[in-house]
């Protein structure tokens, strides 16, 4: 409704819509193992083309499934554009932004542990293949359902929930090393 | 149907383990700033959504009397790419047309139909066709003689097993020989550098938590910037990281994945 709102020309449902959905698209993009800047560059194109499609935009379906196709097609794009995605798994500043002096009290062992099993949880999201990493990043991080997801990559369901396993038991197995 | 009910249960047993750790680590995952777009960058989306609306209206107010629908939904380049790609298209059969109709079967009907309207340039008509199809039969030639040339390089392993004494006294096999080997030995060790650029790279956090936890690691191999090392958990399980040289430091190292040490040993050079 708001993006029919906006198409007609009432600015301020954007805003809302923006606001609702602004960071599981820029997650969606920055959990693809890219750099901040493309993930800045493809989130902003994600919504170009969401803002330039308005006047064709047709209520068929659920915005957030229209929405997310037009952000895997670009994603989808980059990869093809870059053969092989081999960026640096996790940005440099995010883990020295941690220092060590920072982490060295006892009461900060546990956050630690914390902040050392979210590394590895982005490393092994990163590692997956891409198919199967848009399948998990829409429905764990997105919250669509295997249903949703079938129609916004055109699989068949059962291929989507075949990757979503295999995508988790990788998952697990990367981590296995800190939880039990 | 109970390999389905048990691949189910699996399914459902690694979703509460997922869901349960986003749940634990909801905090991290959600306040990381490197993972939220920066306010200058929503601005200019919201700035974007805003232009287009007042730049789309106006410009229907403005543009619709004035202007034919045509001109609204077709841009200006486009009957110009049009007629490039027409030219080029035309211009591609025209060049090509001695590949696309076979010579025998249409061209002596053309040939009589121009001999009853113009006699006179019939003679030279045939000549230009005469001399189109003999560059074109050497065109063949010369494409069936490098299908050829490809088809005894392809066979080239089997002819070395077969006639080893002549192709020792080649030099020319022998070169190539050598560059298939260079090119599959160049191939073999772009896939190697790959596979290594995918390995993650050790950081703090998790040097801290090994340590912490005695896990034990061995080195597998240096590479130029990094080491690449096999960490061992307490259930015997491996996992392959990478440990920059600029920011680790390795004390007794001991080379073979045989000895296992412990992270006592690696040292992290804190730069701040």
């Amino acid at each position: 409704m708001l993006m029919l709102s906006y198409a007609n020309g009432n600015a301020s449902a954007f805003d809302e819509l923006y606001q609702r959905h602004r960071l599981a698209v820029f997650r969606f993009f920055i959990r693809q193992n890219l750099p901040l800047a493309v993930a800045e560059e493809l989130t902003h194109d994600t919504w170009l083309k969401v803002i330039n499609a308005r006047q064709s935009y047709v209520a068929t379906a659920k915005f957030t499934t229209y929405l997310f196709t037009v952000a895997r097609r670009l994603a989808m794009d980059y990869q093809h554009k870059k053969s092989n995605l081999c960026e640096e798994l996790i940005s440099d500043h995010e883990i020295e932004s941690h220092s060590i002096e920072q982490l060295n009290s006892n009461n900060e062992l546990l956050s630690q542990d914390r902040r050392a099993l979210n590394t590895t949880l982005k490393q092994q999201i990163a590692l997956l293949p891409f198919e199967q990493r848009e399948v998990f990043l829409l429905k764990q991080e997105a919250g669509f359902s295997l249903d949703d997801i079938a129609n916004i990559t055109q699989q068949n369901k059962e291929k989507v929930k075949s990757r979503w396993r295999y995508a988790l038991q990788k998952i697990r197995k990367g981590l296995s090393f800190y939880v039990n | 149907m109970s390999t389905e009910k048990d691949e189910n249960k699996a399914l459902q047993d690694d979703e509460k383990f997922i869901n349960e750790l986003y749940a634990e680590l909801e905090n991290e995952l959600s306040s990381a700033a490197s993972e939220q777009p920066s306010k200058s960058f929503d601005e200019s989306i919201l700035a974007a959504a805003h232009n287009a609306v007042a730049i789309g209206s106006n410009a229907t107010k403005s543009t619709v009397e004035k202007l034919p629908e045509v001109d609204k939904s077709r841009p200006w380049y486009v009957p110009i790419s049009l007629a490039a790609s027409t030219l080029l298209v035309v211009s591609l059969v025209v060049n090509q047309g001695g590949d696309i109709f076979p010579n025998d079967t249409i061209q002596p009907e053309s040939i009589a139909v121009q001999a009853d309207v113009e006699p006179e340039h019939v003679v030279a008509t045939e000549k230009q066709r005469m001399s189109k199809r003999s560059f074109m039969a050497e065109r063949k030639e010369l494409i069936k003689g490098k299908a050829r040339q490809a088809d005894k390089m392809a066979r080239m392993p089997s002819l070395m097993t077969k006639q080893e004494s002549d192709i020792a006294e080649s030099g020319l096999a022998a070169m190539t020989n050598d560059s298939l080997q260079g090119s599959l030995q160049a191939s073999l060790q772009d896939s190697l550098d790959r596979k290594e650029a995918q390995i993650p790279r050790l950081s703090n956090q998790q040097y801290l938590h090994f340590k912490k936890q005695s896990f034990l690691w061995s080195l597998h191999k240096e590479l130029n910037d990094d080491y690449l090392i096999n960490v061992f958990s307490d259930k015997n399980i491996v996992v392959q990281y990478k440990l920059s040289k600029e920011e680790f430091l390795i004390s007794d190292m001991l080379d073979g994945e045989s000895h296992k040490l412990s992270f006592e040993q690696i040292t992290p050079l804190n730069k701040k």
